[in-house]
């Protein structure tokens, strides 16, 4: 509580300042053009978008978010975020999504909101939240503009009330759970990788398959699975098979592992709108043998439910918040902080993980918000390291799974979805090509 | 058969509290009269010593020190018939056993003990050393300087704690200071300049740190103005320091070099009190030298 109080909420905007969560602390510094630590959240209207309702409904909905209403700025010891002055500005959408962003030429802000044809999307980067967050701000923003359309949607379902504010939504909720007596979690050995070399810079593939929602639950059910289970089995068997494709010598046969965010904020107790996930990694060690698909549901499954739980997530706060809080860290100057994160990350770490699984589960609105909603999507920031990630949504009675590469081959994804459709479950695909 | 009332466990015939949270059981009559089956019998083991871990190093030690100790004294009272050149030896192990064992003996106002015990022990040591040799010249400064130095850092461990502690730590400090500079002026036989001189200087001193530190206590001095009143006080020391300095030596008073402190030390004395008025400011320092 006490750190809460020292970067806390001031009642005078000129004044607010916060300083970066735990897991915020890492982005400004190892931001590039391949790792562009941006996500992307985005609904389908019915109608066309109209661009000036929509940045009037951003300029009213953005002081009930005074976290995202920030600029970076940096200090002699860590990055901070203070109010931003600047009114945020719509945009057009582009072809290709979650790429860099020049703060100069974005106002400073650090997420954007980019509309085209019928869809508004978001995208943040990681410095300011999670996918529930983000999410939490993309539905309100859509209230706002319907509600400008004359159409009146409560503030319920994840929507957030105009006007209210509640301190502890910017907390840094991993500070606050930090046990400084739990042990580090265990080491991990470098995981595969899929080939390929990158494509341009500036390109990104974004895949998506959307499903019938209660075909493919019915599927997983049937194997005693959740969905995320599922997905994640599907995921970590295409790249079995791609590993066993690209015919690798056994000695350089590597585990399989996959990088499964856990949303937090459904273990502890908090509010907090800024970062609060961690990950889990289950996975498969091809060394050992080839796995049916039925053993690795059964591995995916036992880990997800050892792991899945306060104690074991402590272990990840532990290290995380540690290494924040060791006065070796605390007292380097930024400078040296920012060039040592950078080459720790860039070469060290993704390698652990093989890819990444982002399930945001099932989106609500409330019921005269829902008429007007015809899609949800949800997808991933680009990664130099794994090339290739997926993240999952559902609304309504569909399910959308969206992949971003940036290879040029679509190897993985075919992989995927031909699996799933020799499961039975139909699959439509689109792709921003 | 009776049960806890508490627990709920069942519990053994004839017993009067539970193992297990020690709640007493009610029984409406001792149960079919015949006394309890014992499982134990009464008898107990011999009571033994208790253990004091630690002690039994503490002797080997202070054997394994003694050993040389006492070699060397009965061979020099052997040869030499007194105590002549085993003295070093001597009394170094005993100062070395002082300073190695003293801090590990009290748990009560430890820093305050040891600070004593290794002021004093090397006070007395030099002071023997000094005086074994014949009469005492040297040990006078050591031994007033290791006094001084423990009215500044051992006494106030021993004063009762309080809020004007800090306040009747710095009076005595002042007036032994002045003390301690009126003994080296007449032991160095160096003329008089106490009087003149040291007297006003510590005077000043002590009087400025009197100022700031009961501001501070009476709460009329907060947070960033505690510093801009502490260079506040360097800078007026400083000029006292030259304007002294220079009616003892000259004769006449002038602000000369101190002109330089003082607006070295008024200028960061200011930028202090504008981030004290300034909350911008303040957020502003908070801002980029958080840790």
């Amino acid at each position: 509580m006490e750190r809460m109080k020292r970067s806390e909420h001031h009642e005078h905007p000129k004044l607010r300042w916060y300083r970066l969560d735990n897991a915020a602390k890492l982005y400004p510094a190892i931001e590039s053009e391949r790792v562009t630590t941006f996500f992307r959240l985005a609904v389908t209207l019915r109608e066309k978008v109209e661009p000036v309702v929509l940045q009037k409904a951003l300029l009213r909905v953005i002081d009930r978010f005074p976290y995202y209403r920030v600029r970076l700025r940096q200090g002699l010891f860590w990055f901070y975020i203070e109010h931003n002055p600047k009114n945020p500005v719509v945009e057009p959408d582009e072809q290709y999504p979650c790429m860099r962003l020049q703060l100069c030429k974005n106002r400073q802000y650090l997420f954007r909101v980019r509309y085209f044809e019928r869809r508004i999307a978001v995208e943040f980067s990681h410095t300011l939240t999670d996918g529930t967050g983000g999410m939490t701000f993309l539905k309100t923003l859509v209230a706002e503009y319907l509600r400008l359309q004359g159409i009146s949607v409560p503030a319920e379902e994840g929507i957030l009330a105009l006007g209210e504010f509640y301190p502890e939504e910017a907390e840094d909720a991993y500070n606050r759970f930090y046990k400084p007596t739990s042990p580090h979690p265990d080491k991990e050995s470098e995981a595969y990788h899929l080939p390929g070399k990158l494509d341009v810079k500036g390109v990104y593939h974004i895949t998506t398959g959307i499903i019938p929602l209660p075909k493919i639950l019915e599927v997983a059910k049937a194997k005693s699975l959740t969905l995320t289970e599922f997905l994640v089995a599907v995921y970590i068997n295409a790249l079995q098979m791609a590993q066993e494709a690209e015919c690798v010598k056994p000695s350089r046969v590597r585990p399989i592992r996959l990088s499964v965010p856990i949303n937090l904020r459904k273990i502890y107790p908090s509010r907090t709108m800024r970062n609060f996930s961690l990950y889990v990694r289950p996975g498969i060690d091809p060394r050992l043998g080839h796995y049916s698909f039925e053993e690795i549901a059964r591995a995916v499954h036992h880990h997800m439910r050892a792991e899945v739980n306060d104690k074991s997530v402590s272990r990840e706060i532990r290290r995380n918040v540690g290494g924040e809080r060791h006065a070796f860290v605390r007292f380097a100057p930024l400078v040296i902080k920012k060039l040592v994160l950078f080459i720790v990350y860039h070469s060290l770490g993704e390698k652990l993980h093989s890819g990444s699984l982002s399930n945001l589960g099932p989106v609500r609105f409330p019921q005269s918000m829902a008429e007007q909603i015809t899609r949800v999507e949800f997808i991933p920031g680009p990664n130099p390291v794994n090339k290739s990630g997926c993240a999952v949504v559902s609304y309504e009675d569909s399910l959308y799974i969206s992949f971003g590469r940036i290879i040029r081959k679509a190897e993985l994804e075919r992989l995927f979805f031909t699996a799933l459709i020799q499961m039975g479950i139909p699959v439509r695909v689109e792709s921003n090509q | 058969m009776a049960y806890c009332v508490k627990c709920g466990v069942e519990l053994a015939s004839g017993v009067n509290l539970c193992p297990l949270c020690e709640t007493k059981v009610v029984l409406p009559q001792d149960v079919t009269g015949t006394s309890a089956e014992r499982l134990y019998p009464q008898t107990q083991q011999m009571e033994r010593e208790p253990y004091r871990p630690g002690l039994f190093g503490l002797i080997i030690y202070t054997i394994i020190l003694a050993i040389p100790l006492v070699l060397t004294l009965m061979l020099d009272l052997k040869i030499s018939g007194g105590m002549t050149w085993s003295f070093y030896p001597v009394s170094s192990l005993v100062l070395f056993w002082i300073l190695t064992v003293g801090p590990l003996l009290s748990r009560k106002k430890r820093f305050a003990k040891t600070i004593t015990m290794v002021t004093g022990s090397i006070a007395l040591f030099l002071y023997l050393l000094n005086g074994h040799l014949g009469e005492v010249t040297w040990a006078w400064y050591p031994v007033s300087a290791l006094a001084l130095f423990w009215v500044y850092v051992g006494l106030p461990g021993f004063l009762p704690v309080g809020r004007n502690l800090a306040m009747f730590a710095i009076c005595i400090d002042g007036v032994l200071t002045a003390a301690y500079l009126r003994f080296m002026e007449s032991y160095t036989h160096s003329g008089s300049w106490f009087v003149p001189l040291a007297l006003p200087l510590v005077v000043l001193a002590t009087t400025l740190l009197l100022v700031v530190v009961f501001l501070v206590v009476k709460r009329k001095l907060r947070d960033y103005a505690i510093a801009a009143a502490a260079f506040v006080a360097a800078g007026l020391m400083s000029v006292g320091a030259d304007l002294l300095v220079d009616l003892y030596m000259r004769e006449n008073a002038g602000i000369g070099w101190s002109l330089i402190t003082l607006v070295v030390t008024s200028l960061i004395a200011a930028l202090f009190a504008l981030v004290h008025k300034r909350v911008e400011l303040q957020v502003l320092l908070k801002k980029k030298f958080h840790i």
